[in-house]
């Protein structure tokens, strides 16, 4: 191969010449050469120059004849001598950069190919030229501008980065490796240097984030925010926003964007998420209903009070427009309905549809009077409607539940007309007895036994205002919050037991402990309270001495379900028209003529148990005897 | 003070309340010598003497026990036969509403507690007076 060179190196230009061009193949390749811009020659295997077109004079300024015999190493630049003169005499295809130096000491840079032919075993070797000078002029305009750039870049609040796909060139700003600590020249210009500064947690998603950018040839758009490790070791938040660019077939040729530090964003973005938490817990655990309402006018969302009061679903009301969540109102409120739902619009809530699955089961005594309280109360929603000018909500409906108040103002009202009733009777007789006293003349009989009834009657009011006072103390301890802690029920029981043989000496109780009960969450005081007024009553409607039975019981599959106390006493008994009455306040029971008390017994002991979503069972038999039964649940509340 | 009853018969007048000493100081106020005194304690109870005696004059208590109280007393009787008696309302209540409901179920007059036994005659004579005269 090499022989076969050797001779041809020289041989295909003198061949070339002494051919004379005859033929009209030579005539066009005559043609070609003189008329081309492009410099082609060959060299012989030491370089030396045995051909040359008349493009080469133009490119360098020596005339041909100047040129024939020379080496090529002449021409080239000596910087690039040691590079690109063995690739002259290679025997491959080649491409590659090379500048020259011209007959006027100009540099010019020129791509040089090398083209290698093998016909018939016979190696043909030409090279050409072409003046890339004008090219670089441009790239150095370029340069120029970019440095313009750079320098805009440096003073830049954002990172600037560049790549350029076909160098595979990076460059990143003096700003981009100011924002993570560094100096410009700590840092390398490389894709590692940013690589190698991703969050863990994020590495991936930029990976995938910034591929699916670059395989997307329609798109030219890549915006992603990620963490990047500072000089400190912090964590920095920052928005990389870039442009790819591609050529005509859609290949990347370059991307260069900016990253901003959006750590100040990402820590408000986070201060807003903590924000949004807290008031979704104190939203969930408000004491009041809140439904928002979205700009559409429509459920955007209910909290959990809101879910308890009524019984509803989230599912059954997110998304309902103003109109069905009032119809959804209206049917599980009592008829007297408001027709919108605004602020002080007030929904008194069936019973019902809330407190349905406490309904308490029933076991009829035989021939006994009985009777269940149940939480017979509805529930009470007074409305607050509140616009807000948010993006997303539009109005804040709270549902207040003001049933207790309502129960307090009832309460007010009726034992102030209670006490006003049971003074009225005992002072009309005064009032009407002294006046017929003055107006009339009565024989000594009948006046004595006028004064003897004015004694009574002044005797009677006497005991109501004592009875009034007592009520008094107990309302005022009822009006304590109730505070629910897990207590030993037998514990309690005997507490209660125990105060109240204390003031009530000589009664006897009789404590049987039948069930074991598990610990109860229960406010032990109004418990007590509760076991007190039982007591109190049985003492009151037996006879003297007889005796009173306290015990626990219990209900339920396996473990209890409902734990109660039951107190038995042989005393006076009920009927069933006074146990219809019984949770009633100032009712008093139609045997209880000589026996003090203004009828509020009961009505706190039901309060106290409604409370603690207990119910009452009593059992009654005139004459017999009565057992009252305090439920429980067993299970927290 | 009985001059104005214009009637040979003694009238009827039935007294009910569930407290006895209200009874016999109502009683005592009118006296047996002028009228014949009937007495009930409770609601369902006068209704029976209403039909069996037919009083002329009813003092009606209006807060009783019982599953009729004188609101209702009153409303049944001047919805029945018996409704040309007089009835009159007694009670402790002095509320608006009370005194309008004690209209509406027909009353004479009412009277709230504590009253005057003189004033209480006074009422009764005109009332039974009034009657007399319609019928005549």
């Amino acid at each position: 191969m090499k022989n076969t060179c050797d001779n041809f190196g020289e041989d295909v230009p003198n061949k070339l010449r002494q051919r004379e061009l005859s033929t009209a193949t030579d005539l066009k390749l005559k043609f070609f050469l003189e008329q081309s811009s492009e410099v082609i020659f060959t060299v012989d295997l030491h370089g030396l120059i045995t051909f040359v077109n008349p493009a080469w004079s133009l490119l360098t300024g020596y005339a041909l004849n100047e040129s024939m015999g020379k080496s090529i190493r002449d021409f080239i630049h000596p910087d690039d001598v040691s590079k690109c003169f063995p690739l002259f005499l290679g025997e491959q295809n080649n491409c590659f950069y090379v500048k020259f130096i011209t007959k006027q000491q100009q540099i010019v840079l020129l791509g040089a190919s090398i083209h290698v032919m093998i016909e018939d075993n016979v190696l043909t070797k030409f090279s050409s030229l072409v003046d890339l000078t004008g090219q670089i002029r441009n790239q150095e305009a370029l340069k120029k501008s970019n440095e313009r750039f750079h320098l805009a870049i440096t003073v830049a609040v954002d990172g600037l980065w560049d790549w350029n796909a076909i160098t595979q060139e990076w460059y990143l700003s003096p700003r981009w490796k100011q924002m993570l600590g560094y100096n410009d020249d700590e840092l390398t210009n490389e894709l590692a240097t940013w690589t190698e500064r991703l969050h863990p947690d994020e590495a991936a998603s930029v990976d995938y984030a910034l591929k699916s950018a670059l395989d997307d040839v329609t798109n030219d758009d890549y915006q992603l925010a990620h963490r990047l490790k500072n000089k400190a070791g912090e964590w920095l938040w920052v928005l990389c926003h870039a442009k790819i660019i591609r050529d005509q077939q859609g290949k990347v040729e370059r991307m260069a964007g900016s990253i901003t530090d959006i750590s100040l964003l990402k820590e408000t973005e986070k201060q807003l998420n903590n924000r949004q938490q807290e008031l979704d817990a104190i939203i969930n655990l408000s004491p009041d209903g809140i439904v928002t309402i979205n700009h559409g006018g429509c459920v955007h969302s209910v909290n959990a009070m809101f879910l308890t009061f009524t019984g509803l679903t989230a599912q059954g009301l997110i998304g309902k427009t103003q109109a069905q969540l009032l119809a959804t109102l209206k049917a599980i409120s009592l008829p007297d309905c408001p027709a919108e739902i605004t602020t002080g619009s007030v929904f008194k809530l069936l019973p019902a549809s809330i407190f349905a699955h406490l309904a308490p089961q029933v076991n009829e005594g035989v021939g006994k009077n009985k009777v269940v309280n149940q939480l017979s109360s509805s529930r009470v929603l007074k409305v607050n409607v509140c616009e807000l000018s948010t993006d997303v909500i539009h109005t804040v409906m709270y549902f207040q539940d003001i049933t207790q108040e309502i129960e307090i103002d009832r309460m007010k009202y009726d034992f102030l007309t209670n006490a006003a009733h049971e003074l009225r009777t005992p002072l009309s007789s005064v009032f009407g007895f002294t006046e017929l006293l003055i107006t009339r003349q009565f024989d000594p009989k009948t006046q004595q036994d006028i004064f003897a009834n004015l004694h009574h009657q002044a005797q009677f009011l006497v005991k109501i205002l004592n009875d009034i006072l007592e009520l008094a103390k107990i309302e005022a301890r009822l009006s304590k919050e109730f505070h629910l802690t897990q207590y030993a029920l037998d514990a309690v029981i005997k507490e209660g037991i125990a105060l109240f043989t204390q003031e009530h000496t000589g009664c006897v109780i009789n404590y049987l402990a039948t069930a074991e009960v598990p610990w109860l969450f229960i406010d032990a005081e109004y418990i007590k309270q509760a076991l007190f007024q039982v007591l109190s009553n049985a003492l009151k409607f037996s006879p003297e001495g007889s005796m009173i039975t306290v015990d626990i019981v219990g209900r339920g599959e396996g473990v209890y379900e409902q734990v109660g106390i039951a107190i038995k006493d042989v005393g006076v008994g009920m009927t069933q028209n006074d146990l219809n009455h019984i949770f009633e306040r100032f009712w008093r029971g139609s045997n209880t003529h000589n026996i003090a008390g203004i009828g509020i017994g009961m009505a706190l002991v039901h309060e106290i148990i409604n409370f603690h979503r207990g119910h009452i069972e009593i059992t009654s038999e005139p004459d017999v005897g009565t057992e009252v039964v305090l439920w429980l649940n067993a299970h927290a509340i | 003070m009985t001059d104005n009853i214009v009637s040979n018969k003694r009238p009827k007048m039935l007294v009910v309340d569930d407290n006895i000493d209200m009874r016999s100081l109502i009683m005592m106020t009118f006296g047996s010598s002028v009228f014949e005194l009937l007495e009930a304690e409770n609601g369902q109870d006068a209704l029976k003497i209403i039909v069996k005696e037919q009083p002329d004059i009813i003092l009606l208590d209006v807060m009783m026990p019982g599953e009729v109280d004188g609101i209702d007393a009153c409303r049944i009787v001047k919805t029945s036969v018996y409704k040309e008696c007089c009835v009159i309302l007694l009670t402790a209540k002095g509320q608006k509403d009370d005194f309008q409901k004690g209209l509406d179920a027909g009353a004479d007059a009412y009277v709230t507690k504590p009253f005057s036994p003189v004033a209480l005659i006074e009422i009764v004579n005109t009332m039974w007076a009034q009657k007399q005269q319609a019928k005549t």
